[in-house]
């Protein structure tokens, strides 16, 4: 079906006619303009319609009472959501969008004043799934904005562009701004001419807008379908009433108000309509910053709390117009977030003038928002605009936009879940009125009430909520210093929560059920994925349990846990899984003392474990024993924590620190001999454990570096596992020092250039404190000056390497003729 | 358009002189006391208009003479309108001397009331001095004082333009503060009319660099009294062109030297500044800036400058060789970095999209212009 095009000017009063023909009258708007809230209100008090269709989903319309309950604030939104039976590629099984109202918006002053009359009013849309069917992925990944869309025709379009650029005007929403939010002053009420020359000019601007598009273009976009659904009933409507008797008025969108009434008179016969899934229709909060954001989409008027102002100003609300406010408003922010620029009143009182002038200038007579930013790039800028102007304009920008979130009265019903997480913010304080980032810091070794906020928000957090999020929280500590760490976190609302908590309220009536819903989830995608058998996924997801408090499932879980570490046979898995029950530890506080007897089984367990594979690990892929290697220093510090917490509390540790020994014993005897890292790692655990003497110590680096390995790392590498467990060997222990300076001075030069990069690679973890204190120890042994500066900037390593080669090439045919003594000359 | 002359540059109050008085005549809006015209006119004058004026038998159409924000203009008319003072920053190059002669032009009727802002300017160029030899032979009277233009500003009722008003003294700078919350003028040399109320139509236009000495050292109460705009240079590449275009041609008029420039060319020279200036070319690279600003006056002079050579040493025959030999002056300013980054330039876009087309690839193979070493 065509819809109506303009062809050329007389077209113009053809439509105004049949918009506004005897009983049947059509109000176009946009959505979010107060300019069509106060004549489309004035409209309805005049006409006194006795039905009056509101262009939205027509599922909506139960929620009429609600939306016209006195006590009812907004902005709030419409949420609608439904199960997509059929799931086309990569579509989400679960399709839902926001319809956000504010006072200012159209359609609730329609449904307000509809109220007042009590005319009969319904949505008549055709239905959000239907719309999701009909609509091809044209906004990509954009959300669903629902009614919104429409604006999007308007911005769009190329010739408003260029309109608003001979009108003066930077872009359409500066124009539509400048031609109709301007219109309306508050000492100068509505007539019924003004009110009809309104709805002529908006309709030939959408008119005009609607000639950009094609009509495989309106196709793509399902506008035909919601056209020809929301004609067919109007025409149902006329069918049903005494027509002549009857005033109906439709408030839709300027675009579709242009195609209807052809629609409407063409229409032959009703289409079957067919089953659609059911939708659930919910009230929640909405706030300003959301709808403001809509406008990086293309959709809705930005700068909400701007026309919030204005609409409660030409409403006679306030008395100030919206200007002054604001503009005081900007200055107030500056000040407070400590701006350099500081604000003074005469700027402000310059401001004002500016952005009062400039609206005359261009002919308003109102003050739109690009004159208020206008007036805050000229006079509240002193610098350049992209230096010293951006913070400023920001805070503006946030300023026009507000950060008002609107309340839903005690009577609406919600979802239990989301209920119950109203309630519970209320009864902790937190109060949902506002758009902010709260941090908490909760003390929950100290503090019972803060235990129960914590497992509270690990609930959140594991559902998926975007309702908080953990900062920081206590790392393993040992002893008393564990008292004193706290958790931190960051709460903020938006809608986008209780939209959240909707979605998941088919899963269980409280936030605890539906933690134990994704519990299961979790635990059968592990089994699914094979990560069952990764100890640290489990471990990881029994922290999590414990975090949250939920014992019910602890104890399957730790069941699972015993069985998959008995069988992991990859150290690093195990040890990390240990690190993580070493963690627990940490938060005996949230746990009750049956379960925490449980995790210390499974710890217990774990070390066990551990030392076995320990004790007959054979390997010698590199990747891995780096990997073990990084791991294995966490076993000493295990050792010494439990070591002082055995001292402190004069119970006997749970930790078994002679298994370790003995198994660490065991595989060093054994064959086939550990690799030489490894085994270097083995010797310096068991010499931090007390269990070997110095004297054993320097005699096996001896036998380690004459030792026959062909790979220089294989020479070296005792050397570096050593290191690597116990690194204050080098500064502790002189003889080591002594015993690698004797080896190098052994090593051939040949020998030396060699090992170079490996013997480097020890030393290269160290930092610059502890490389101090090795160079130290080494120029006390050889009681040498310094060595002076031993960073050259001027050569790089190609020319030193160069250099070095050649030297040893010339020195090499010196001693072969017998000319030795010339180089060695030069030498100590 | 005006043809050759024998003047270098004339002000925009002479060269425009019928696109002005047209306004005039046709001027029916609100005048602002002492303007000469209407803010809507003003900004027709700036930014341009489709209109066709008639005037004295003839008709005039209104070229657009400043390239960029409109809302720039906006603000600037009405900050003229209020009591505060207007002060253009940005980076050199992006026509804020323009723009302030063209606002006074426009509103006074004359641009010749500046102040060139240099490190010796001293009150006796701001305000007024005196003749020294009639002061001491007749004492202190209005035939001694000679007037600068404040003085005359404020007693004409007209706008004075400060260029480069950062690079005076503080001290110096400090004494508009006077003027400006004032109003007024204080002679104490003169016995009577010892003080110039300022008339309506005054009100100070000031310029500042911001690349060379920032607006940091300016007075907060000197600042206060400034609403400041900030003129960006130009990022669309086709305005910029027209640009070039316009100017360079009307130079080349101007000595009577064939005004025709291959439209390719430019093109190429556009896009090279626009590429160095913001960083970033069309394709997504990001590239080296160069410390040195490349303004579009600056292409202006390249283009102009490599069209004089072309006419006087090359048959009149302008090749991207040309450009990049006049390149070489513009962009190396200060700076021994710069040349590399622009030779880098060459290696990697230039080479690229020479492969595509010819004009980019003689621009490629002229790049020996930059080596100096």
């Amino acid at each position: 079906m065509k819809p109506t095009t303009i062809q050329d000017l007389s077209d113009f009063n053809e439509l105004f006619a049949t918009i506004s023909s005897e009983n049947i009258k059509y109000f176009p708007v946009r959505h979010h303009s107060p300019a069509c809230s106060y004549f489309l209100k004035h409209y309805i008090q005049k006409l006194e319609p006795d039905y009056i269709l509101v262009e939205g989903p027509h599922h909506f319309s139960h929620l009429i009472p609600q939306i016209t309950d006195d006590d009812l604030k907004p902005p709030f939104a419409i949420y609608t959501t439904f199960e997509n039976k059929k799931t086309k590629q990569g579509e989400e099984g679960r399709q839902s969008s926001f319809y956000p109202f504010c006072d200012y918006s159209p359609e609730l002053v329609a449904l307000r004043a509809g109220k007042e009359i009590g005319a009969h009013m319904e949505f008549f849309d055709l239905g959000f799934p239907e719309q999701i069917e009909n609509e091809r992925t044209f906004y990509g990944n954009t959300p669903k904005l629902g009614a919104l869309i429409d604006d999007v025709y308007l911005r769009r379009s190329v010739y408003l562009q260029s309109l608003a650029k001979n009108a003066g005007c930077r872009d359409e929403d500066e124009l539509w701004d400048h031609w109709f939010e301007s219109r309306v002053k508050p000492d100068e009420p509505a007539n019924i001419e003004h009110t009809l020359q309104f709805i002529n000019h908006v309709a030939a601007y959408c008119a005009m807008a609607r000639r950009d598009y094609t009509d495989e273009m309106l196709q793509a976009e399902g506008t035909f379908a919601r056209e020809k659904f929301m004609a067919e009933r109007i025409a149902e409507l006329i069918d049903s009433v005494a027509v002549d008797d009857t005033n109906i008025l439709i408030v839709t969108g300027g675009f579709h108000t242009i195609a209807l009434p052809r629609l409407v008179k063409k229409h032959k016969k009703l289409s079957k309509i067919r089953k659609s899934p059911e939708c659930d229709n919910y009230l929640i909060q909405y706030s300003f910053d959301q709808i403001d954001r809509l406008s990086g989409y293309g959709a809705g008027m930005p700068s909400p709390y701007f026309h919030q102002l204005n609409w409660d100003y030409i409403n006679k609300k306030i008395s100030e117009p919206p200007v002054s406010t604001l503009l005081t408003e900007i200055a107030r922010q500056s000040t407070k977030k400590k701006l350099d620029q500081k604000i003074s009143t005469a700027d402000t009182i310059q401001a004002l003038v500016q952005a009062n002038t400039m609206a005359s200038l261009k002919g308003r007579k109102a003050v739109t928002r690009e004159d208020i930013f206008d007036a805050v790039r000229s006079c509240y800028v002193k610098g350049s605009i992209e230096i010293e102007g951006l913070r400023i304009l920001e805070i503006a920008k946030n300023t026009l936009s507000g950060d008002r979130i609107g309340q839903l009265p005690s009577t609406v019903s919600l979802p239990p879940v989301l209920q119950e997480f109203k309630r519970h913010c209320e009864s902790l304080g937190i109060k949902l009125d506002q758009v902010h980032r709260k941090r908490w810091v909760l003390d929950i070794y100290r503090k019972t009430k803060h235990q129960k906020i914590s497992r509270w928000l690990h609930c959140l957090n594991f559902i998926g909520s975007p309702f908080a999020r953990l900062v920081s929280s206590p790392q393993f500590f040992s002893g008393s210093s564990i008292k004193l760490t706290q958790e931190e976190w960051e709460i903020s609302w938006s809608p986008l929560v209780d939209s959240h908590l909707i979605d998941l309220s088919i899963h269980g009536v409280s936030i605890k059920e539906i933690c134990l819903y994704r519990l299961k989830e979790r635990q059968s995608a592990l089994v699914q994925t094979g990560e069952s058998r990764d100890a640290m996924a489990m471990v990881t997801l029994l922290v999590e349990i414990c975090r949250m408090g939920i014992q019910e499932t602890m104890d399957t879980l730790m069941g699972d846990i015993q069985v998959v570490l008995n069988e992991e046979e990859n150290l690093v898995h195990q040890i990390s899984a240990l690190q993580q029950l070493l963690m627990l530890g940490s938060l005996k506080p949230l746990l009750n003392l049956t379960s925490l007897a449980g995790v210390e089984e499974i710890y217990v367990l774990c070390y066990q474990r551990i030392c076995y594979l320990l004790r007959l690990i054979i390997t010698d892929d590199t990747d891995y024993i780096r990997e073990i290697l990084q791991n294995l220093s966490t076993m000493r510090e295990l050792i010494v924590a439990s070591d002082a917490e055995t001292e402190l509390s004069d119970n006997d540790s749970t930790i078994d620190r002679q298994l370790l020994i003995d198994s660490l014993e065991h595989r060093l005897s054994e064959k086939p001999m550990l690799y030489p890292v490894l085994y270097g790692a083995y010797f310096g655990l068991l010499y931090g454990l007390g269990q070997k003497t110095d004297r054993e110590l320097t005699d096996t680096i001896n036998v380690q570096f004459l030792s026959a390995y062909s790979k220089p790392a294989e020479r070296v590498g005792f050397f570096y596992g050593l290191i690597s467990t116990h690194r204050d060997l080098l500064w502790h222990h002189e003889d080591i020092i002594k015993t690698l300076s004797d080896l190098l001075e052994q090593w051939s030069d040949h020998e030396f250039l060699t090992l170079l990069p490996e013997v480097r690679l020890v030393f290269s973890e160290l930092t610059p404190n502890e490389i101090d204190r090795v160079a130290e120890n080494i120029s006390d042994i050889h009681n040498t000056a310094p060595i002076g500066t031993l960073y050259h900037d001027d050569i790089n390593d190609e020319i030193l390497m160069w250099n070095v080669n050649l030297s040893m090439q010339v020195s090499e045919i010196l001693n072969k003729q017998g000319l030795g003594d010339w180089i060695s000359q030069g030498k100590k | 358009m005006v043809s050759a002359t024998n003047i270098i540059r004339q002000p925009y109050e002479s060269l425009y002189k019928d696109e002005l008085e047209a306004l005039k005549v046709n001027d029916k809006d609100l005048k602002p006391e002492g303007w000469l015209l209407s803010p809507k006119s003003v900004r027709k004058f700036i930014l341009g208009s489709s209109d066709e004026l008639k005037y004295k038998n003839k008709k005039i159409q209104v070229s657009q003479k400043f390239y960029g924000d409109s809302g720039l203009i906006d603000r600037c008319i009405v900050t003229l309108m209020s009591n505060r003072a207007l002060m253009l920053v940005g980076d050199p190059g992006t026509a804020k001397s323009m723009l302030s002669e063209l606002l006074a032009a426009a509103i006074s009727g004359q641009s010749s009331n500046t102040i060139q802002g240099t490190a010796g300017t001293t009150e006796d160029q701001i305000y007024y001095s005196w003749n020294y030899a009639l002061l001491i032979a007749e004492g202190p009277s209005e035939n001694a004082l000679i007037p600068a233009p404040i003085y005359l500003g404020m007693k004409q009722g007209h706008l004075v333009r400060f260029e480069e008003i950062t690079r005076c003294a503080p001290e110096i700078q400090d004494a508009l503060i006077g003027a400006l919350s004032e109003s007024q003028l204080k002679i104490p040399e003169l016995k009577h009319q010892d003080t110039i109320f300022a008339k309506r139509g005054f009100n100070i236009i000031a310029t500042a660099n911001l690349r060379d000495r920032g607006v940091n050292e300016m007075s907060s109460a000197l600042k206060r009294r400034f609403n400041f705009e900030t003129v960006m240079p130009i990022s669309d590449t086709q305005v910029e062109l027209e640009l070039v275009q316009k100017q360079a041609q009307q130079l080349l008029v101007d000595i009577n030297l064939p005004s025709e420039l291959d439209q390719d060319i430019l093109n190429l020279l556009v896009t090279t500044f626009q590429d160095l200036r913001f960083g970033k070319t069309e394709e997504g690279h990001a590239i080296d800036r160069p410390s040195t600003v490349m303004s579009t006056a600056e292409a202006v002079s390249v283009a102009y400058s490599a069209a004089l050579e072309a006419n006087y040493f090359n048959n009149g025959v302008l090749k991207p060789g040309g450009l990049v030999k006049q390149l070489l002056g513009t962009a190396i300013k200060d700076n021994k970095d710069d040349i590399k980054k622009v030779q880098q330039y060459f290696e990697i876009v230039v080479k690229q999209r020479g492969k595509k087309s010819k004009l980019w690839k003689d621009f490629y193979n002229s790049r020996k212009y930059l080596d100096i070493q």
